[in-house]
């Protein structure tokens, strides 16, 4: 009870904010967006080449934007001692890490949201074969993401690392999502009469359980530290 | 039960390769006012954030409020209040917000009267419901005193009580000190301005180089000690 | 008696490199088709499966740093780091050098090659991350984390890279070896065992003197 009342009041202090200033939401939808338009400059306007290659930049769009999303999510705490504070309310660390988490993920699913809407006009894509596994792939995708990207956030907030170190320890950890989270969205989209896109998604329900069991274990370790 | 609310001894503190505290020991009774005296950099903050517990010690151990410091350091939170350099408020969220977030999440009911009676004791009613984005500092530091009487801690630090505030919040911070002591609150009141801290507080401390240089009473100071 | 033993298994090491890297080359057939190249692979598979082992005590060290909190533990895993990232390193341009002449390219996206060279982002990663921490106590608080997960990832990222390779229908690395050469491979994957316990021992010790030294420094300043 306790947990889950700690867990609201940091997505709600988190979201409150977020609806009060829309810094980093219009920011990394307009960065989204412009990423969009560069990649068919990049490119060439030709349309069946860019409806090939959707899947995989619809997922780097996420992937940059999210960085962002998470540089935001913890300048906010790591300013002015908050994130001290926030420890020394004697809350549990899972649920500061889970409150940090949650309101990630939000973020980046609806990036990801528009960002699909915004390619579906752009480069012309029909509309997805299989919804309900897009939706899947979406949410364990995004999880998996906002996981990740939370506790290397925490990681390098902690350090005062330079903000240039979150990609460069992140990314790497991703590549697996990356690639299950590119071929399910293909099917997805594309259609899968030979069930083709299951062992992705099974790959991607198996990265996240990990992870965040992982990152649930540490996180109070990684508060404290 | 215990009249022992601080036995700390042989604390060093470690930062990369320097020493901000060098084998402190210090002991406070249940209802003990006492300052903690020095130049910047001498370890002042560092021990309030010991005591606090946002720090583990790289040496030594003791107790705060009978809880072991590297055991019990949740049950310890829960009866000490830190006011530190770093105010720890949200700068998008109303000052009531703040007041409000910080109780929530310590498992009080946000009751509105309450948090009113609490901004007005320190005198912020009327911009009770804008950001503190733009609040100046001494207003943020009297949020964060409404937000510590909002709680009823047993054990108060405070780093720098008097700084940023005009002489009407000094006197508003005097005033709660005294009510602390009254109500029988052991308080730790860190400053580098001993006119301001001494008279309030029965015991002192005086820190240089991250050893302790005295402790006893305000009034027997050696002037060879305070700079 | 104890110098004895270090400069001792120092030369038995080395020795017994030299010995394997000799047999290795001179004592065992070229390959058919890919001639004397492919004696390259003495070092390259070696220096590959011995990486491995350095990241699993990376892994080890850290989940005990975690349990018993001694700054042991997160010096093994600091040596194990290193001297695993210099493995593979060392992997991949023998791998790219032999490449060349056989399959006709520097770099193809073959499952393992593309997992060693992931592993070798994460590696220098968590290297890079632990340099930007000054105080020792809380580097090896926050690494430890770091260490855990990277490793929890290999096997995910083997498994995806591979279905990733098999659905765009390449034949994998032609991965044939002779049974004559199989001696000289078993041989000096244990000659770098030795080279590897020897280099993590020895980093292991420098940064053991080096919290040392600073322990004196700071005691003698005060």
């Amino acid at each position: 009870m306790n947990f889950i009342r700690c867990l609201a009041a940091i997505c709600h202090k988190d979201l409150l904010s977020e609806l009060r200033k829309r810094e980093t939401l219009n920011s990394i939808l307009f960065f989204g967006i412009l990423i969009i338009f560069l990649f068919s400059f990049a490119i060439g306007p030709e349309t069946a080449l860019l409806k090939k290659l959707a899947p995989g930049l619809l997922w780097l769009v996420v992937l940059f934007s999210a960085v962002l999303a998470l540089d935001r999510s913890f300048q906010a705490e790591a300013e002015e001692g908050c994130l001290d504070r926030l420890i020394l309310y004697s809350v549990s660390h899972r649920a500061i890490f889970l409150g940090k988490l949650f309101t990630n993920f939000l973020f980046v699913l609806i990036v990801q949201t528009v960002v699909l809407l915004m390619m579906m006009v752009l480069y012309d894509l029909d509309v997805p074969k299989e919804p309900w596994n897009l939706v899947l792939i979406f949410l364990l995708g995004d999880l998996g993401i906002a996981t990740l990207g939370t506790f290397y956030a925490l990681l390098i907030t902690k350090t005062r690392a330079r903000q240039v170190m979150l990609p460069l320890l992140l990314f790497p950890m991703l590549i697996p999502l990356l690639l299950a989270c590119v071929f399910a969205t293909q099917y997805a989209l594309e259609g899968d009469p030979f069930l083709q896109a299951r062992p992705w998604i099974e790959m991607l329900f198996v990265f996240d359980s990990i992870f965040l069991s992982a990152c649930l274990l540490t996180a109070g370790l990684l508060l404290e530290a | 039960m215990n009249s022992r609310v601080v036995e700390l001894t042989g604390i060093s503190q470690r930062f990369a390769t320097h020493w901000a505290l060098r084998d402190i020991g210090l002991v406070a009774n249940k209802g003990d006012c006492i300052a903690i005296l020095g130049p910047n950099g001498c370890g002042k903050s560092t021990l309030l954030k010991i005591l606090a517990t946002l720090l583990e010690p790289t040496t030594g151990g003791g107790t705060i409020a009978g809880f072991d410091i590297r055991q019990n350091t949740l049950k310890i939170r829960n009866q000490v209040e830190w006011l530190g350099h770093e105010l720890g408020l949200y700068k998008t969220l109303t000052a009531e917000e703040n007041l409000k977030f910080s109780c929530v999440i310590k498992g009080r009911k946000p009751l509105v009267k309450k948090l009113r009676e609490a901004m007005a004791e320190v005198g912020l009613n009327a911009v009770g419901g804008k950001p503190i984005a733009s609040f100046s500092v001494g207003m943020r530091k009297r949020l964060s005193l409404a937000r510590i009487l909002l709680e009823s801690p047993e054990f108060v630090l405070l780093d720098e009580p008097h700084a940023n505030l005009d002489r009407e919040g000094k006197t508003l911070m005097n005033r709660c000190i005294q009510n602390w002591k009254k109500g029988g609150l052991t308080l730790l009141l860190a400053s580098h301005d001993h006119h301001e801290v001494l008279p309030l507080c029965d015991k002192a401390m005086v820190l240089n180089q991250g050893r302790v240089a005295y402790f006893g009473d305000p009034k027997n100071i050696p002037s060879s000690v305070i700079l | 008696m104890k110098k004895i033993f270090q400069y001792g298994s120092l030369i038995v090491a080395i020795g017994f490199f030299i010995f394997a890297q000799w047999w290795g080359l001179f004592r065992s057939p070229p390959d058919a088709q890919m001639g004397e190249v492919q004696k390259l692979m003495y070092v390259h598979v070696p220096a590959a499966w011995n990486s491995f082992i350095a990241y699993s005590i990376v892994f080890i060290s850290s989940i005990l740093y975690l349990v018993r909190k001694k700054m042991f533990w997160d010096h093994l895993a600091a040596s194990s780091a290193e001297v695993g990232c210099v493995l593979t390193a060392l992997t991949l341009s023998l791998g790219s050098i032999w490449g060349r002449p056989t399959w006709g390219v520097w770099w193809t996206w073959d499952a393992r090659l593309t997992t060693t060279a992931i592993l070798l982002f994460l590696y220098v990663g968590y290297l890079a991350f632990r340099a930007f921490v000054d105080d020792r106590e809380k580097r090896a608080r926050l690494s430890a984390p770091l260490g855990l997960l990277i490793f929890l990832n290999v096997p995910i990222v083997y498994f995806s890279v591979k279905w990733w390779r098999t659905l765009h229908q390449v034949q994998s690395s032609p991965s044939t070896v002779d049974p004559q050469m199989v001696l000289s491979l078993r041989l000096n994957a244990v000659a770098f065992l030795f080279i590897l316990i020897l280099f993590i021992y020895y980093r292991f010790h420098l940064s053991r003197l080096k919290e040392k030294i600073e322990n004196q420094i700071m005691g003698e300043i005060q």
